[in-house]
């Protein structure tokens, strides 16, 4: 059996105030061709279907293209919420989506019930963990002492296993939406953590013959049977240099034969360009970036007027501008100095550091983790 | 973001449809919107954000007025709007919500507000009618809010300078929607919200603490602190308890050894005093011991006595029993003596006479079984006699039964030849009968099909009446048919053609069209009508053809016989054919009557036979009898005596006998009894003699009863045991020394003893409380500090977690006043500011730039963002409220420009190709409005469209654009000059 592992498709995201869903639906439906080239025979997307809880209205029917070319293409599809998708909106009709070869595994008290399909060597079941929220997990799980996402996900590991035992000579595959001790982050995946510990160890998951994992967008190998397939496009300018791709994961009688990369298509990369404007208005070497979405540093000693309007004159996907003159910003710009180029978290013990003296200890760092990651919690929702 | 149009209908002092092709105004990059104040300038501006947002800018934006008075009520308001945005062209459409006059009636209804997005070009998509999914898509596409909107596209009236003279609070609500940052202002609010949850947690714990606190010292006895306990409190109270343990364990020990002593004292003398009370009894039992003395000599005498006495008791025992034998066997024989006597008895020698008289009795055996025979011959005789009677009468009523019977079987049997001949002649009569049934049948019939016949007739004449009329009907209709064929020929004819009939071209004479003329469908229903006509005469003469055929066959059959002659015929032959019907019938019964007389006869006739072989066989049997009893009685009456018969003499000698061998034996049994007990009598009077006593008599005098001997012997026992016990208790050392009139004092001792006794109890209960006390004090204790140990860190987390949420939100350790949101928001305005200083340095002629301030407010109040304007005359910093009325004009418009160039930079998206700047030119002189009007160009040459709004007249020669509102009674109108 060929099992083609994508996650984190994020449809519906803008990258910079542009809208991708264009640049998104040429992508993933190009996974289409290769499911009907490489006769792959289930598709499993690990994740983070959409960019939020409540998509467009667009980004729903360019999901619902692409996800039916897939099907047409000959795959069948497994699906699980990640931290972006609401699990109940997504899991809607999921019982009449199974009859059309669409499993939409969204319900956490269901995970231990797989998905199960047949090849020439016998019976496959691929069992998709959504996105674990700890809190409801707990509750949901019934284990209200479980520690942070690895707890309810360890428990929920045990669930499957249980579920496994029963199912002698099955073959395994797992979805699950996490961070994964060793996996390496970029700047677009929104953080998860809880009480700082958002970390989950690869143990966790021994015993299983693939498992597809979804939440970092690098494309990365923690173990032969355990993967990150990334996002299908960049949205970050820290992933400019990724590789965008998905897995292809062989599985014959003894459990996983072997894992080949499929590299995607990209329909507008990313760069990043420094210099005075001028100089980027005129140098011929900069020409190959005319197509690309570009994130410009200005190094003019004086920041120039309308300066993404006029760097769009020549680079039309000019998205972001960031003046820093070399030599220094002028007098009176200390804050610029210290706010510009840092995370949120680096902000605030710089603040912490600024406006009362002596750097913020390990729990108040601790706090401002737990804050920000709060934060952004309660802005999906 | 680029517009195209504009349409507004029944929208603010609008009362029509008005249209702004912007296109059209934007040729030139710059145009003005001018007219009479209050005509409606602003409210162009506010369409367009209200179609972009559904909201209007500013204080508008709160009274929810944008409906035009002046429409008429069927008019709807409408606000339609077409703009590219990211490529796209886009057509927005939105009504507001407002209250029309209700349809019906007076009154008015809610019209609900509407909003819709087409897309025109750019874009795929059916397009969206929810006003939330609108409002999502047009911020997604313009990448800002209504709120960011209005600060840097749609320079508002009177909000022009708002942000240049806003202080920090103000300012970050505003840039922190601008620069997209609210997640600072969630962190701050999740740290207070935080500190809050923690605090209310930290209090529970406090409570709890206080709970033990006040708990140990109740257990302690002592009076809660006055403070919050602490640590050192608590070791005191420990210690108090521990002095006040140790002082109560020493009285408890003490009052424990003098209970001891006083109790060792006490078992003494209660041992003293029960010795001398055991000497005293045991002297007092010897004393009555003494006493008994005499009488217990009487007893051993007594004892001894009756021991000697017991051979002679037995011996005299015997002699009674002897002498009662003797009285019985007395008795018997003066019984059998008197048996003897009643039966006249006189002999002498008894057993001779009992022997001679069983000899006699033997001899009549023989005799008496005679005597049975003849008691069985008698009754014979007897019974012979009475069947003889019997049968002799039976015979008598069955020879007169049997005397009627043949003439009675005679009779019958002529009755039944009778019947046979009946039988025979019944078949004759029963087919004659029915053949006259038949025939009268037909009498009956024979007129009804005369009648018949006569009907049939008159059916067929009528019938060929009918066809007679139907036939000359027909030919009266062929005839008119041929003459009217005529005229139908006649009819065809044209002058110069040949006639179908005849071939003349001419046609002198043509017949002429009679009236009544006569179709070929009128001929053929003449013909049918006469064919119907026919077949009914047809049909009448066959049914009178079978109506005569029927009649003759019935009168035929009677043969000419009347009516009445045949039911007489009939009645007579009936009549005959029931008799003989009788007559067969009966003879079935006759028959069975006759079998069962002739069976009669026959059994009589047998038993009569039978009976009279009995009569002679017991005649016979009678004489034999007879005569054999009468020799038999003679001998009999000689053997019985003067006895009723033979064999009660038999048993009257046996009687005798036995009697008289009873009485010999009682006689010498008496004799016997007499000699035994003269011997016993003499065996007693030796025994007496032999023990020493002077006679029988007084030997039986010292005898006692087997219970009055043991009381003796209990009685002595008893004296003898009780002196032994009162001598062993006087020789026991122990008692050798004591004085048995000593007085021992229990009373006093005792009493000292319980008092001990109350006062060690009471001492150890004391030290049982206090021991208790101390133990759950203990526990307590270590649960306070459990809970003091638990709830420490927490203390540390909550102190910790509140200097942070103060610092984070500008106060407490915070030196600079400065929230975590302004931090960073200070960051974006440093440079907003120095985006802002270029424009503003150039319109004032390099005289005025901005300079960002992280001074805390006035009074302590957070400061961070404050700006500053910098003059270069004087060279010093001022803040930027103190501007005058135009200085404020250049420098807000510098700062709106600034602002939405850093914005463009920090988040890409669109960008904004329309500006707006609603009034503020009537402050400046004519040389700066120069400057604000280069700077204008300037933007104008980077591709934008400026839009001023102002009623300045210099400006309207300034710009050859123009968009002019009218003012008039019934509303505003639109009116476009270009050049």
């Amino acid at each position: 059996m060929r099992v083609l592992h994508t996650s984190d498709w994020h449809v519906g995201r803008t990258f910079h105030g542009r809208d991708l869903l264009v640049e998104q639906e040429s992508v993933l439906g190009g996974l289409a061709d290769l499911v009907a080239d490489e006769k792959v025979d289930v598709v499993v997307v690990a994740g983070d279907l959409y960019d939020r809880a409540v998509p467009s209205g667009d980004a729903v029917q360019v999901c619902a293209r692409v996800l039916r070319r897939i099907r047409a293409a000959g795959a069948q599809i497994v699906v699980t919420p990640g931290n972006h998708d609401s699990a109940p909106r997504l899991g809607v009709f999921g019982e009449f989506a199974s009859a059309g070869g669409l499993h939409l595994r969204t319900r956490m008290a269901e995970l231990h019930l797989p998905v199960v399909l047949t090849d020439r060597h016998g019976p496959v079941a691929l069992y998709g963990i959504p996105f674990l929220e700890p809190e409801p997990a707990r509750h949901a799980l019934r284990v209200p002492q479980a520690r942070g996402h690895s707890g309810v996900l360890t428990e929920a590991m045990r669930r499957i296993k249980e579920d496994l035992a029963g199912r002698a000579g099955t073959r395994s595959v797992v979805l699950a939406h996490a961070f994964v001790t060793g996996g390496e982050p970029s700047e677009s995946e929104r953080t998860i953590a809880v009480g700082g510990v958002q970390d989950v160890p690869s143990s966790v998951f021994a015993g299983v013959d693939y498992v597809a994992l979804g939440h970092l967008h690098g494309p990365q190998r923690l173990a032969d049977n355990l993967r990150y397939s990334g996002s299908p496009l960049a949205y970050s300018f820290s992933e400019a240099r990724h590789v965008k791709s998905v897995w292809l994961a062989e599985l014959d009688a003894g459990g996983l034969a072997g894992v080949e990369r499929r590299e995607l298509p990209v329909p507008r990369r990313l760069a990043t360009a420094t210099g005075r404007l001028e100089d980027l208005m005129t140098a011929p070497e900069h020409e190959d970036l005319v197509d690309r979405f570009l994130s410009v540093v200005l190094t003019d000693r004086i920041r120039p007027l309308d300066s993404l309007r006029r760097l769009q004159e020549r680079f039309p996907h000019a998205v972001h501008v960031e003046w820093r003159p070399e030599g220094g910003r002028p007098e009176g710009m200390s804050y610029a100095e210290r706010v510009r180029g840092r995370t949120d978290e680096e902000v605030a013990c710089c603040f912490i550091e600024d406006c009362r003296g002596g750097e913020p200890n390990q729990r108040e760092r601790a706090l401002l983790q737990e804050a920000f990651a709060a934060v952004a919690r309660e802005k999906v929702s | 973001m680029r517009l195209h149009r504009l349409e507004l209908t029944a929208f603010g002092p609008y009362p029509k449809r008005e249209q702004v092709d912007f296109d059209a105004l934007g040729a030139d990059g710059l145009f003005l919107l001018h007219g009479d104040t209050g005509a409606g300038k602003t409210t162009l501006l506010d369409a367009v954000a209200f179609a972009l947002f559904g909201t209007v800018p500013g204080a508008r934006g709160e009274v929810k007025k944008l409906r035009c008075d002046y429409a008429a009520g069927d008019v709807v308001t409408e606000v339609t709007l077409e703009l590219t945005v990211q490529g796209r062209r886009l057509k927005l459409v939105r009504s507001p919500e407002y209250d029309r006059p209700k349809k019906r009636g007076d009154g008015f209804t809610k019209q609900q507000a509407k909003a819709s997005l087409t897309w025109l070009s750019g874009w795929e998509g059916e397009g969206l009618t929810r006003i939330d999914e609108v409002a999502r898509t047009v911020e997604q596409l313009l990448g800002m809010t209504a709120v960011q909107f209005f600060q840097v596209v749609l320079l508002p009236q009177g909000e022009f300078a708002r942000f240049l003279r806003a202080d920090t609070a103000e300012r970050e609500k505003l840039l922190e929607k601008l620069f997209g940052t609210e997640r600072f202002l969630d962190v701050e609010n999740w740290f207070r919200e935080h500190r809050q949850s923690l605090g209310r947690a930290l209090e529970q714990r406090r409570q709890v603490n206080r709970g033990f606190i006040s708990r140990v010292a109740e257990a302690a006895g002592e009076e809660p602190p006055e403070d919050i306990g602490d640590e050192e409190w608590l070791s005191s109270v420990l210690k108090r308890l521990g002095e006040t343990k140790r002082d109560t364990e020493l009285r408890a020990q003490e009052a424990a050894d003098l209970r001891n002593a006083v109790d060792a004292t006490l078992a003494e003398a209660r041992a003293e005093a029960e010795r001398v009370r055991r000497v005293r009894a045991a002297r007092q039992a010897l004393a009555q011991c003494e006493e008994l003395e005499p009488q217990r000599r009487t007893w051993i005498a007594q004892r001894e006595a009756a021991r000697r006495a017991l051979a002679v008791v037995a011996a005299h025992q015997a002699v009674g029993r002897l002498r009662a034998s003797l009285d019985l066997a007395v008795t018997r024989a003066s019984a059998a003596a008197r048996a003897v006597a009643s039966s006249g008895y006189d002999g002498s020698d008894l057993r001779e006479d009992a022997s001679r008289l069983r000899e006699e009795a033997g001899g009549l055996n023989q005799l008496a079984a005679e005597a049975e025979q003849q008691k069985i011959d008698q009754r014979r005789i007897a019974e012979l006699e009475q069947e003889r009677e019997r049968v002799q009468l039976l015979i008598g009523r069955l020879t007169e039964e049997l005397s009627g019977l043949p003439e009675r079987i005679r009779g019958l049997r002529e009755q039944l030849t009778a019947g046979d001949q009946a039988a025979g002649r019944l078949d004759g009569l029963r087919a004659r009968c029915e053949e006259l049934r038949l025939r009268a049948a037909d009498a009956d019939q024979l007129p009804v099909l005369a009648a018949a016949v006569t009907t049939a007739e008159d059916a067929l004449r009528s019938a060929i009446d009918r066809h007679q009329t139907a036939r000359e009907e027909l030919q009266a209709v062929r005839q008119r048919r041929l003459d009217g064929m005529a005229a139908e020929l006649a009819g065809r004819l044209a002058a110069g053609e040949g006639c179908p009939v005849c071939g003349s071209v001419e046609h002198p004479t043509p017949a002429v069209t009679v009236t009544d003329a006569v179709s070929e469908a009128d001929e053929q229903r003449a013909g049918a009508a006469e064919q119907r006509a026919q077949t009914a005469r047809t049909e009448a003469e066959r049914a009178l053809l079978h109506a005569r055929a029927q009649h003759d066959q019935v009168r035929d059959r009677l043969g000419g016989r009347e009516d009445g002659e045949i039911h007489r015929a009939l009645a007579e032959s009936d009549e005959e054919c029931r008799l003989a019907a009788e007559l067969a019938e009966q003879n079935a019964v006759y028959l069975v009557e006759l079998e069962k007389f002739e069976r009669h006869c026959e059994e009589l006739t047998t038993r009569r036979g039978d009976a009279e072989q009995k009569l002679v066989a017991a005649r016979t049997e009678l004489s034999t009898l007879t005569e054999t009893v009468a020799a038999r009685i003679q001998r009999l009456d000689a053997a019985r005596g003067e006895h009723t018969d033979v064999l009660a003499r038999r048993t009257h000698l046996l009687a005798l006998a036995s009697a008289l061998t009873e009485l010999a034996d009682r006689r010498q049994s008496v004799q016997e009894c007499r000699q035994r007990l003269d011997e016993q009598i003499a065996v007693a009077a030796e025994a007496a003699a032999e023990v020493g006593f002077p006679s029988v008599e007084a030997a039986l005098q010292a005898a006692l009863t087997e219970a009055e001997l043991s009381e003796l012997d209990s009685n002595i026992t008893r004296c003898d045991n009780a002196r032994a016990a009162a001598e062993s208790v006087l020789a026991e050392p122990e008692l050798a020394e004591v004085d048995a009139d000593a007085d021992v004092d229990l009373d006093g001792i005792s009493e000292r003893a319980r008092q001990a006794h109350a006062e060690a109890e009471q001492a150890a209960s004391a030290l049982h409380a206090v021991r208790q006390a101390n133990q759950r004090v203990g526990e307590l204790a270590a649960r306070l500090r459990a809970a003091w140990a638990e709830s420490g860190p927490v203390e540390a987390e909550f102190a910790e977690l509140d200097a942070l949420t103060d610092v984070i939100n500008g106060r407490g350790q915070n030196r600079n006043k400065m929230s975590l949101r302004s931090y960073v928001l200070a960051a974006r305005l440093e440079e907003v500011a120095v985006a802002a200083s270029r424009r503003l340095e150039r319109m004032s002629q390099g005289r005025y730039s901005f300079v960002h301030s992280d001074e805390a407010g006035a009074r302590g109040t957070r400061g961070g963002l404050s700006l500053d304007v910098l003059d270069d005359y004087s060279g010093r910093r001022r803040p930027a409220k103190t501007l005058s009325g135009g200085e404020s004009f250049l420098a807000s418009l510098s700062l709106a420009l600034g602002l939405a160039d850093v914005v463009a930079g920090e988040t890409g998206g669109a960008l904004l190709d329309t500006l707006f700047v609603d009034e503020g030119f009537g402050t400046l002189d004519a040389d700066t409005l120069d400057l604000v009007m280069n700077t204008l160009d300037d933007l104008r040459a980077g591709g934008r469209v400026v839009g001023l709004v102002s009623h300045v007249e210099e400006l309207r020669q300034r710009i050859p654009t123009r968009l002019r509102v009218r003012k008039a009674r019934t509303g505003s109108t639109l009116e476009l000059s270009v050049g």
